[in-house]
Formats: structure tokens, sequence, C-alpha cells
């Protein structure tokens, strides 16, 4: 019985590959020209945290306080202009295919949050424009005498200003004591009224250039922040009028910019609410025996996730208490619907996010909302050692005291330093014929302070005529490392293909049957393999529409204390010095042979 | 979640275990090659015994493997090994065939590739143990014998039972007191002791 168990290990000389081999690359950027043909790559101005003292673009986790974590260089926030694929295209397929995949609970848990589906709503809250063109400040304590007295004029009114939230919580509706707006919205200024202008001012100056993680920072030194616009919108299950505020913990880019405030059940509206004095009303209390409801609950994401509020790094939504008394504000999982009225009091949460969507929808004053949390993904680099992304643009020069920019002047030379437009709205693709394109040989390839990367150095590569005689541009970025482990397990089927990505008669060795590998990829690099094979699947270049039928994550060898291996702790154990004592065979056995009962088992 | 997904903390004074294990197996293969270098009559019969260890233990480590239940097959085969040792220590002229030993260092060439190889070229092969075929087992050899044990209580016939023919008293009694025809007559009563024959019958004194 021939065992067929792990079909992509071969022992062949033949079968080696290497990502950054040529006949590699050229299939790396075949795919990227396939995507870039289905119209999922394109270029995005994406915002950027650009450290110039360090030369390049930071991740949110590098910065501390708008300064570089390493050596606290200043950063800014700028638009750069990159490459995105649109996996988000792809949300649903990547969700719905992991059913049938024998992969650990973990790992399946962990791809459908990062995808994070979530079914919500879209709800309008009609702003009251009396309370706008009146000069008079309001208060909370004036609201109540303003509902008797308030002659609602919009029917009269064309103009009808509202604004639009989204919302993963219908159930919790009633329970909206306020809307908040992100301070970039809109809306902002038509809000505001007159006694709060300066205010508003101020406080839009403080916090522009802070980046999305400080806002979303939740720390004590750092309360929440905000100020009142003076205006009211009108709830639209309760009629009752509500204020409007804009605060930096909301996010202009994400969502739709606004947030409906419940503070009774969202960690941050709470906080919010108790600094500001604003009201907190309880709409659902946790009941023992709604099993959907713990179902919901005990996943680990019963927060308000898909909506506008920043995604705070210390926001812990296990809140799942089953104590009901106000002392235990706020509740965040699902339960049973109190103080809605009779409509929705008693209900379950599930069974009243549908009546309320109905109602709005009803109402014309919303409707179901999906979405999710996944993002298009950032596929450029401004660094050198990646594949060059074959495109180019075309060039157009720039005369003195000629506003017509030429090409056709033989004088022109970017290479040179004739001053010149890149075209970057009409990329072209390299054709397929003339891959691989290759890195130049630089000597240098330090960042610099360019924030295009050093490959913007290299003109002699960079600018090149083509045969039509005109000068062109190659594109500076080049592809991150995850490109190469996309698709390299297919690859081996058919490594020295030059034709071809992969012989057609080769299939029958896909899918993957077992893959083995570290649970630090348990999100990342498998949704970025699957993404780029189902976009394979969909051209016909594969035959399954998963990649890998059964995972494995081979667990870590600890140091002898029982701690992870880290340097600073000094147990790390070093493989050679066993191999030197004891054999290669020795360590492989033993580290092979473990027995089942006499560990701890540490699940991630 | 099976050992291999298992985290586990490294302690290198479990190395030893591994490393007699290894050398058994070396040294078990240098026997047989020595008999050979002797021209001691290579061509050793199995016993029946040992042919079925070997049968049921190609396909024990298979399944393991495919399990990935990588640790269990490495003990099935230091079981083997032990079985093997057996062999040569307690009578010199029951040396271990060729095909024995052989089909411990198939079965251990994934986990300890060196150790086989080195052993396959004791053996007088020319070639790389790695394009060897993987072992067969033909699933008749791995069944257990049955006989049927008889089971008294103070003598008298209560009870029969099919079990392996190598099966130890301990079980034997625990088979016997899940049978009602046997725990009519010992219920309530102290168990004063237990006579085993081997294979054939067990009395239980009350």
């Amino acid at each position: 019985m021939l065992i067929i168990i792990i079909t992509i290990i071969f022992i062949i000389r033949s079968r080696e590959l290497s990502t950054t081999d040529d006949n590699y690359v050229k299939w790396t950027q075949w795919i990227f020209l396939q995507l870039y043909k289905s119209n999922l790559a394109m270029q995005s101005e994406v915002n950027v945290n650009w450290c110039s003292a360090l030369g390049t673009v930071l991740a949110n986790e590098e910065i501390i306080n708008g300064l570089s974590e390493r050596g606290n260089h200043p950063v800014i926030r700028m638009p750069l202009r990159q490459w995105i694929l649109k996996i988000t295209k792809y949300a649903d397929r990547l969700e719905d295919d992991l059913i049938g995949l024998e992969w650990p609970e973990g790992t399946l848990s962990a791809q459908k949050q990062w995808i994070g589906k979530s079914i919500g709503a879209n709800v309008k809250f009609n702003v009251d424009l009396s309370s706008i063109t009146t000069s008079s400040v309001l208060s909370s304590t004036t609201i109540a005498s303003n509902n008797n007295n308030n002659i609602n004029n919009l029917d009269d009114n064309n103009i009808q200003l509202s604004v639009e939230v989204f919302t993963t919580r219908p159930d919790t509706l009633v329970g909206v004591t306020y809307l908040v707006l992100a301070p970039e919205h809109p809306l902002v200024d038509k809000l505001t009224i007159e006694s709060q202008r300066e205010d508003v001012k101020k406080y839009l100056q403080q916090i522009t250039g802070k980046s999305d993680l400080e806002r979303a920072s939740i720390g004590k030194e750092r309360g929440k922040t905000g100020v009142s616009l003076g205006s009211l919108a009108k709830h639209p299950i309760t009629n009752e009028y509500i204020p409007i505020w804009i605060a930096d913990y909301v996010l202009s880019n994400y969502g739709t910019g606004a947030i409906m405030a419940v503070p009774a059940h969202d960690e941050r509206d709470y906080e919010f609410a108790t600094l500001f004095n604003l009201p907190i009303k309880q709409v659902v209390e946790i009941i023992d025996d709604d099993t959907d409801a713990i179902k919901h609950n005990n996943s680990m994401d019963t927060g308000n996730s898909g909506d506008s509020r920043t995604t705070d790094v210390n926001y812990n939504s296990s809140n799942n208490s089953h104590d009901n008394s106000s002392d235990n504000l706020p509740i965040l999982g699902y339960g049973k619907i109190i103080n809605s009225g009779e409509e929705y009091n008693g209900k379950t949460s599930i069974e009243c996010q549908e009546l309320i969507i109905s109602k709005l929808e009803e109402l014309k004053l919303g409707n179901k909302q999906i979405t999710y949390k996944l993002r298009d993904w950032v596929f450029s680099r401004q660094r050198y050692w990646g594949e060059p992304i074959p495109i180019y643009f075309p060039i157009e020069f720039i005369n003195d005291g000629d506003s017509n920019g030429s090409n056709d002047d033989h004088m022109m030379d970017p290479t040179k330093g004739s001053p010149h437009k890149i075209l970057y709205d009409h990329p072209i693709a390299v054709d397929e014929c003339d891959l691989p394109l290759k890195l130049p040989e630089m000597t240098n390839f330090q960042p610099g302070d360019d924030p295009q990367g050093c490959l913007a150095r290299a003109v002699d590569w960079r600018y090149f005529k083509k045969d039509d005689g005109k000068w062109y541009a190659r594109e500076t970025n080049t592809m991150p490392q995850w490109a190469g482990s996309c698709w390299y397990y297919l690859r081996f089927t058919d490594p020295l293909n030059q034709q071809s990505i992969m012989n057609d008669n080769n299939s029958s060795w896909l899918p993957v049957d077992l893959y083995i590998g570290g649970q630090e990829h348990a999100v990342l690099h498998l949704l970025y393999a699957r993404f780029w094979h189902k976009v394979l699947y969909d051209i016909g270049v594969v035959n399954h529409k998963e990649p890998f039928l059964k995972l494995v994550h081979q667990g870590m060898i600890l140091g002898s204390d029982g701690e992870k291996m880290s340097k600073s702790r000094g147990n790390v154990i070093n493989p050679d010095d066993v191999v030197k004592e004891y054999g290669a065979d020795a360590l492989r056995v033993r580290v092979i042979n473990r027995h089942r009962l006499l560990y701890r088992l540490l699940i991630f | 979640m099976g050992p291999l997904e298992a985290v586990k903390p490294w302690q290198t004074n479990q190395l030893m275990g591994v490393v007699r294990f290894r050398d058994r197996v070396y040294n078990l293969a240098k026997g047989v090659s020595n008999s050979k270098a002797n021209n001691n009559d290579n061509n050793v019969v199995m016993s029946d015994e040992l042919l079925r260890e070997m049968h049921k233990t190609i396909k024990k480590v298979t399944n393991n493997i495919e399990k990935l239940s990588f640790n269990t097959a490495i003990s099935n085969l230091m079981i083997y090994s032990n079985i093997l040792q057996g062999y040569t220590k307690n009578d010199n002229s029951k040396l271990i065939s060729k095909e024995a030993i052989e089909t411990l260092l198939l079965l251990l060439s994934p986990f300890a590739p060196h150790v086989a190889e080195e052993c396959w070229l004791l053996l007088g092969y020319q070639t790389s143990i790695s394009n060897v075929k993987w072992p067969e087992y033909d699933e008749n050899l791995c069944k257990e014998i049955m006989t049927t044990i008889v089971i008294q209580v103070n003598g008298k016939y209560r009870a029969k039972l099919e079990l392996a023919n190598d099966v130890k008293e301990n079980e034997v009694v625990e088979e016997a007191l899940k049978q009602s025809s046997v725990t009519k007559y010992t219920d309530g009563l102290n168990i004063k002791k237990t006579i085993y024959v081997p294979g054939k019958i067990l009395n239980i004194v009350v």
C-alpha cells in the first residue's frame, strides 16, 4: 500500500524552487497581470505613516505618540499612491468555502473573523433643522421642553439633512441616546450651531494629523474627547430628539463616518457618555436560556465591529456578564430586549433585529446591510527586494513657458533630469512575453527620503524608450513577500515549465492533501493564498476552489522552563548543539516522540 | 488536538531513551551483518510468532503515520525492536531473519534516515533505502489468534469467553466480571483469589 500523504514534498533536485529565480518571478508577475486584467489590481491613494528620517512607511503598530518607535522620529500621515488587490470582491467565497475544509477550528474561526462578515442595518436619522437655525444653546435639560414645543416643519422643507449610520446591533436601536460624527464627516459644518462654532473649530485643529491608532487608544492617560455640535436628530423609532456630537473615536474612512451611540451596550460609547453626562439607556438584558444568544456571545466578537468606531487595541469584548444591574454596564452581548416599547420588549436580540430592520424599511429610514471587516489588500512596497510590479506609465515633458507637454522633443531625457510628469492614471501592462521584469543592479539599497523608494533612483532602469520613440517610466513599487508564498505550492508540480505556470496534466497533483505549517499564519498567508487560488480557478488554471484540504499546525517546542524560547529568557535550545552531542536522528525522533499524557496542551 | 500539534517544553534528559533505541537498532543490524560475515546461515526462517509481530507492526506504524500520530509510530517501533532484541538474546541460534530487521529499518527510515541508511548498507545493500518500497502487511497475519477460555466460579463452569491468546490474567478477570452469568455468583461476595491457566481456564474463588 503506497502511502500518499504529502503531495508536495519531493526529494528530486529538479523539483527544487526558489521564489527569487527568474523562472519563478516570471509567473508571479504573470499572476499579477491576470489580476490586473480582471480589474482586481488597481492603484489607490492610501493614507500611510511616512517617516522621512527612517525613509520608510511605518505600520500603525510601529508608531508611539506620533513618533517612530525606532529612534523617536516624527511621522506624518500622508496619501501615497499604492497598488491594492481587491480581495474584498472574494469575501463571500472566502468565507463560504471554509465549509468542508479539514482545518483546525481555531484557524477556521480566525479566517471568518478576519473577513468579519456582519449583517446589520443602515439607519437614517433625520436632522431637526430648526435646532440648527435657532441660536439658543441646547443642553440636555432643555431637550425635553424642545420636544414639546417643536413643530415639525420638515414636511414643508425640500431640504432634508440626515445622518446615516451603520450598525451591527439594530436590536439596540432604542437605546441610542446621541449620534457621533467623525471630525472629517462632510456634514459637520452644516450641523454645527452658531454658539458651538468656536469649540468645534478648536477641537478640529487639535486632532488633525493624529493616526487612526492614536485615535483608538483607550488608555488612561488619554481618555475620550469630543464636542457637541449643538444640533439634534430625530430617533426613527421613538421620535425623540437626540444630540449630535463629534469625536475622534469615530473614523471617517470606514463605514459611514458616523455612529449611533448606545452607551449601555458599547464600551467606547459608555466611556464617552459618562464623561460628557449623556443619557445611558439599557435595552438589552442577558438571559441564561437563549442558546442562540449564548452561542453568539461566546464567539469572540460581540462588539460593534464593522461600524465607524475605532478598533481599540485594548478593547476586550468579553463582558458577557449575567448580572443585569446597571452597575454592570456596558452589557455587550445578545440577550432579551427591555425598555424598547411593547413591540420589541421581551423579544430576543436576534428576533428584534429582524423586526427593527423591517420597521426601518417600512419607514424608509433604513435597510439591511452586510459589511465586512476585511479591507482591500495594500499590495505594493517601496523597497528594493521584491518582484517589480510589471506596469509602466507614459511621460509628459514639461517645457518651460510652454503649457503643452510634449514627448516629441528629442532633446528631452528624463534620465538626465528633463522635467516631466509621470501619467499614473494611464497604467500600461508589461507584455507577458517580456516577463520576467528583473530588478536592476544597484549598489545602494537605502530607502532614502523619497517615499517612492529606492527604485526611483535607478533612472536607467526606470525610464525607457519604446519603439514608438516615446519615453516611459516603470512602476517603482515592488511586491510584498506574500506574493511568492501565495502560489508556490502549485509550482512544485511543474517547476521547470517556461511556457506556462502549470501544465494541465499536473493538475491531478492538486489540491494539496495536507498542509503543515505554523499557527502564526492562521490568517494572512492562508487567506492570501486562498484568494489567489480562487482567481486562478476563475481563469481556469486550477480545477479546485480551495488549495489546502487538510491543515495541521505543528506545536511549538518551548524552552525547558515551559515558556516560549526567547533570548531574553535565556531558554533557547540550539539544535546544532544537540546534533553535535547526540546526532541528528536522535533529535528528530525525540522531537517527534511526544507522549500524549505527559505535557499540557496549549491551544492558541 | 493530537500530540503533533501540542506545544511542549524541551527536556534534554529525555533524549537518552531515544539514543538507546537508536543504538539498539544499530546493534541488531550489526548482528545480522556479522552473521553473514561469519557465513552463518542467514536464511533464517522467521517463527510464526515473529512473522505475525512484524506484520502487526507494519500495519500499526502505517496507520499511525497516516493519522500523524508519529509518537505512537515511534512507540510501536521501539516495542518491535525490543521483540527483535529478545530473540537474539534468548537463544544464540535463534537469529532474527534479515526480513525482520529490514522491515524495522524501512519503517524507521522516515524518522531516522541516517541510521536507517547506514544499517541498510551494513546489510549489504549498495543502493539507498529511500528508493525501496514501503513494506506491505498481510491482513490475515495481523489477526489475533483467539482462544476459548472457560470461566469458573468456585470450580463450577459459569461462562465461556473468546479472547486473544496472549491476553493477560487481569484482562480475563475484567472480561469475566462483565458477564452476568458470572456476576450472578460473585455479587456481594469477596473474591479470595483467582487461578488462571493461560489460554485455558480462569477460576474465581469467592
